[in-house]
């Protein structure tokens, strides 16, 4: 693949921003030398890098947008805001119509505010959390991604001690943790975040097991513990309403960004009556957090999320292809297993903790303009035809062939005649970084 | 002696473990004895038996290239303490020229220990690491059989050790040739940029490196070095 333009614009973003790309998109955290340092446009489920690539996108944004990219009805209606503006001295009305949306849309939802980021929102809903409780510490799970504030941040500078003071963590579907922890610091936790189920990167994602949101539930009306859920990342792709639907109970706020507005920043956190006091109280505020655009995006997208059952498109067009993905591996004996929800997988190869070869996997897919990412969860977007899935599958067998051929070529024959032993996952956890 | 390091001696720690890390690729056996560093309970450093600085002597050495050890050791054991005074001279001359292949590797293994010493006693870099259960890292220049092992265990802490070609570790961190490596070592390389005109390759396990790269980072920031 031709690439020039990224890497210079590389060298000049590297020169005016630390980093050059900073957060899940700098090149380190995928892949450096084969995905495109910037993109020029979009349209549908593929993206055109600054080289003038095309590329088939399985990662929508990292979950930003879920009808595709420049979707003509979320553009049309932003259109429409842009003839009368965006921000203003007062939120533009708007604002109310997509609270009564959510509202109407979330079963347990009675009032909603918005932001801009995931963050903003689950940092707001802890404090909101707080407030009613009257108590300090919040528990999450050990690995979850809440966002960028220093509670939570997967990073490791610009940390005091303090940051984490309150925060305790469990072991994702550990019940018996969870409760000890509770127990333990009996009247003192004022919340639980969860995602809907667990998707951490760089390993495998984790449903809830059979009695997870039940016993969790239990345990935080026991408690008096406020049940937060960070839909960010999962909302609108697994339900239509939110994704507790999915796994059946019901939270006291929940956190949404991402697919909500396809494309267009915004959050919204939504809540029970019985915090709506407490919300009052905790002060929230950003520049540019009434933007009319943003509205209008959502408002549009939840409509077409609604009518056109996308949840269910994007599950049923993820299952159909995960299964293909599997398959194909197999045939070149490669335990890939795609993990958790069908809408977003998670790839992880059995025996490859190490990652070096859903490195290589994905190494070779990228050549072939496939946007697999090798340590995030991918995004299967609405705008993915099933035609447009077979061309990934047959792009894919013939980029997983290439990658089997390359780690065999020089090696001896029992690597070669036992693709799917221990021994050739051996070999080739050594010679992918020989393609590197 | 885990005691005597603490946040203020931990910076000049690393900088004689770094100076010894060079002395085992540059010297020969005896030689690098003669270099194996110690914090003495004065807080003073020792290299060998015989050959002490006091710590503001010490950073003189490293940054100046010079300065006096403490003289009624000198006079005690001459014939050990010259030996030590010209190994330790023998070393700033590897950092100094870096032109040959046993030099750089020399810089590069001292920038290892240099590392380990802060993943063992640096309270954040400690920290960074808590949680991790895959502890290995490679490190290897494009072409060539060497590479370098990092490793953690319960008794010795972070360590570098001898690693076969073959070897396999958690996460690894290839250079493009000895050049790249090198920089990489003498802190003179931008990182952010060299990973993505492949002038540095990783692979595995990357939360690793990044909380490696991060441990490097503050040991670059507070690690006395020559000419600094």
């Amino acid at each position: 693949m031709k690439r020039i333009q990224s890497d210079l614009l590389f060298q000049n973003a590297n020169r005016v921003i630390p980093t050059g790309i900073y957060g899940h998109m700098a090149p380190g955290a995928g892949l450096p030398l084969d995905f495109p340092h910037f993109c020029s446009s979009g349209k549908g489920a593929r993206f055109t890098d600054v080289d003038g690539n095309e590329w088939m996108d399985f990662m929508c944004g990292f979950g930003a947008v879920l009808h595709g990219y420049r979707h003509e009805t979320i553009e049309q209606a932003v259109q429409k805001q842009r003839e009368s503006g965006s921000v203003f001295n007062q939120p533009h009305f708007l604002m109310v119509e997509l609270a009564e949306k959510l509202v109407d849309l979330v079963d347990f939802a009675d009032w909603a505010v918005f932001a801009k980021n995931g963050s903003d929102l689950t940092t707001w809903a802890i404090r909101v959390a707080r407030e009613k409780t009257g108590k300090e510490y919040v528990i999450k799970a050990k690995g979850a991604y809440h966002g960028v504030d220093a509670w939570c941040d997967p990073g490791m500078g610009g940390r005091i001690s303090s940051d984490r003071e309150f925060i305790l963590e469990f072991e994702w579907n550990n019940i018996r943790q969870l409760e000890s922890l509770l127990e333990n610091y009996s009247n003192k936790v004022a919340a639980l975040i969860l995602t809907p189920y667990h998707h951490a990167s760089f390993g495998p994602s984790e449903l809830p097991s059979d009695d997870f949101w039940e016993q969790v539930e239990k345990l935080c009306k026991k408690y008096e513990v406020a049940l937060v859920l960070d839909d960010v990342r999962c909302g609108w792709r697994l339900d239509d309403s939110g994704s507790h639907n999915y796994f059946g109970f019901s939270p006291d706020l929940a956190i949404y960004s991402k697919a909500m507005g396809n494309g267009y920043a915004i959050s919204a956190c939504v809540g029970r009556d019985e915090f709506r006091s407490s919300a009052a109280d905790v002060f929230l505020t950003g520049s540019c957090w009434n933007d009319a655009y943003a509205f209008s995006a959502a408002l549009a997208s939840l409509q077409m999320s609604k009518e056109n059952l996308v949840a269910k498109s994007v599950l049923e067009k993820g299952k159909y292809f995960c299964s293909k993905l599997e398959g194909i591996a197999q045939e070149f004996g490669i335990k890939l297993k795609m993990t958790g929800v069908p809408s977003m997988p998670y790839p992880w190869i059995e025996g490859d903790e190490n990652l070096y070869q859903i490195q290589g996997l994905c190494k070779f897919a990228a050549a072939e303009g496939l946007y697999f990412h090798p340590h995030h969860n991918w995004f299967i977007s609405n705008a993915l035809s099933y035609e447009d899935l077979d061309q990934a599958l047959f792009i894919a067998k013939k980029a997983f062939g290439k990658f089997i051929e390359a780690v065999t070529k020089d090696y001896p024959l029992h690597c070669r005649d036992k693709l799917n032993l221990i021994v050739f996952a051996d070999c080739l956890s050594h010679d992918v970084r020989r393609f590197s | 002696m885990n005691d005597l390091i603490t946040s203020k001696t931990l910076p000049l720690w690393a900088a004689a473990r770094s100076i010894y890390g060079c002395a085992v690729e540059c010297l020969t056996v005896k030689n690098s004895q003669s270099l194996i560093p110690r914090i003495l309970p004065s807080g003073e450093f020792s290299f060998g038996t015989s050959l002490i600085f006091s710590p503001d002597s010490f950073v003189k050495v490293i940054e100046d290239g010079f300065a006096l050890p403490q003289m009624r050791y000198f006079l005690s054991a001459p014939m050990s303490t010259f030996r030590s005074v010209i190994n330790l001279a023998r070393v700033g001359n590897a950092y100094r020229s870096a032109s040959q292949m046993k030099e750089i590797y020399g810089i590069l293994n001292g920038s290892l220990e240099a590392i380990c010493s802060y993943l063992n006693h640096h309270l954040v870099a400690k920290k960074t690491f808590d949680e991790e259960t895959l502890n290995t890292l490679t490190f290897e220049i494009k072409g060539m059989k060497r590479k370098w092992l990092i490793k953690m265990d319960d008794s010795n802490g972070w360590q570098v050790v001898a690693c076969s070609p073959l070897q396999h570790a958690s996460a690894c961190l290839t250079f493009k040739d000895i050049e790249v490596a090198k920089n990489a070592a003498l802190g003179a390389l931008d990182s952010w940029l060299s990973l993505t005109n492949a002038e540095i390759i990783l692979s595995g396990r990357i939360p690793l490196l990044d909380k490696f790269g991060y441990v490097s980072r503050i040991a670059q920031k507070e690690v006395p070095r020559p000419g600094r």
